[in-house]
């Protein structure tokens, strides 16, 4: 019998940093709440800053 | 191929939807007490063609309608015939291709069949392109001996599977794979007058993804990447659609490609555009309007701007009729 290999523990949620700010966001269907580290608008759209879980700068779109 | 797979159950029909009761009916006898009446039906429309405006005529100022069901608001009344009636576009793809998969009718009407599927009367069926004639292989295909199952073409086809108060129920199911880039939502009248019909269904579909690579060509009349590129991609009608890849193949593609060249690539799966050499300050606005990413990932920043705007500087002058309106740094 192949023993099972325990689920790997969830990533450990970023510390939030004092003074940045929190925003949620819509990922797929789930809404999850990100420090921002800025924001920048683009014709009508806002996006917010972030370094997503693929280690990535990510620009996500914000609910205004 | 990377797919979509879409389904539409009871199809909207502009703000409404379909779903009968299998007591749905309406009253075609012009000497019934109730003539032009209809029941039953849970929601949206049964659909009445009825060209006698003398007797129930229209308000042209209001748009009022005296015909019994059209004032009580069971159906949509139409006053003039037609041969075919395109109620609506199921899914239309200009430049990809769709797959149709499955769908599921079940229809009351006045009628009765008298023909296959692509002329059935009062049968919304999606209807279009060549693909009823791979469904049903004859005009007149096993109509004397319904129900049929047809273990080809994996068509099933009930009438009168149960009994309504006035009319005919017509069931029919079909699977498999058929390409097409549109499917319209049609019903074959045969112009006939003073009929009703009244139908919920399912449509099953695939699409093709088609992520973008957003790179302008000849930058610095690089000929060979160029038509790497273009052998690569393939030819796509819109010239921008890049069908039969996904986005993680295109940047890898791009990246062995092009490592010193700023370009993006949009994934329409995630509607996420990724940016090589780029950040969102060098995104014009117009692409973002065009494409309403929800986000944009930095795969490489910028290590010489001069690259970037370059980018920038040929994308704007590819798209001259778009005032460029990014605000560089």
């Amino acid at each position: 019998m192949s023993g099972r290999q325990p689920a790997p523990e969830p990533p450990t949620p970023p510390i939030q940093s004092p003074g940045r700010k929190k925003v949620r966001i819509r990922k797929g269907r789930k809404w999850v709440e990100v420090d921002v580290d800025g924001e920048v608008r683009k014709g009508r759209f806002k996006y917010v800053k972030f370094v997503d879980d693929d280690g990535l700068d990510t620009y996500w779109i914000s609910p205004e | 191929m990377p797919l979509i797979t879409t389904t539409k159950r009871y199809i909207t029909y502009g703000t409404v939807t379909w779903e009968i009761k299998p007591s749905t009916y309406c009253q075609n006898n012009t000497s019934a007490s109730d003539y032009g009446k209809c029941y039953n039906i849970i929601l949206g429309k049964a659909i009445f063609v009825q060209t006698d405006t003398t007797t129930w005529p229209i308000d042209p100022s209001t748009g009022s309608d005296s015909f019994p069901c059209a004032v009580d608001k069971t159906c949509t009344r139409y006053t003039s015939t037609t041969y075919i009636r395109t109620l609506e576009t199921i899914f239309n793809y200009p430049g990809k291709q769709a797959i149709l998969q499955y769908f599921w009718s079940r229809s009351h009407s006045n009628l009765a069949i008298y023909a296959n599927i692509n002329h059935l009367l009062g049968v919304p069926v999606p209807y279009g392109d060549p693909a009823y004639l791979w469904l049903f292989p004859a005009l007149n295909y096993e109509v004397s001996s319904w129900p049929v199952y047809d273990p080809v073409s994996n068509w099933k086809a009930y009438v009168n599977p149960y009994t309504i108060s006035v009319g005919y129920v017509n069931v029919v199911r079909w699977q498999g794979n058929v390409f097409m880039s549109s499917a319209p939502l049609a019903v074959y009248e045969a112009n006939n007058n003073n009929i009703w019909y009244a139908f919920d269904m399912t449509v099953a579909w695939a699409y093709e993804s088609s992520p973008l690579a957003v790179i302008p060509l000849d930058y610095g009349k690089e000929w060979l990447p160029y038509q790497e590129l273009r052998n690569a991609f393939g030819y796509a009608a819109t010239g921008v659609d890049q069908p039969g890849w996904n986005a993680d193949d295109m940047i890898r593609v791009l990246r062995e490609l092009f490592p010193d060249r700023a370009w993006a690539v949009f994934d329409d799966r995630q509607y996420v555009l990724y940016l090589y050499n780029l950040t969102p300050d060098y995104v014009p606005d117009w692409l973002i309007e065009k494409l309403v990413p929800t986000a944009m990932k930095v795969l490489k920043a910028p290590a010489d701007v001069a690259v970037a705007k370059a980018w920038l500087d040929l994308l704007n002058e590819r798209n001259a009729q778009i005032p460029p309106q990014a605000e560089l740094p």
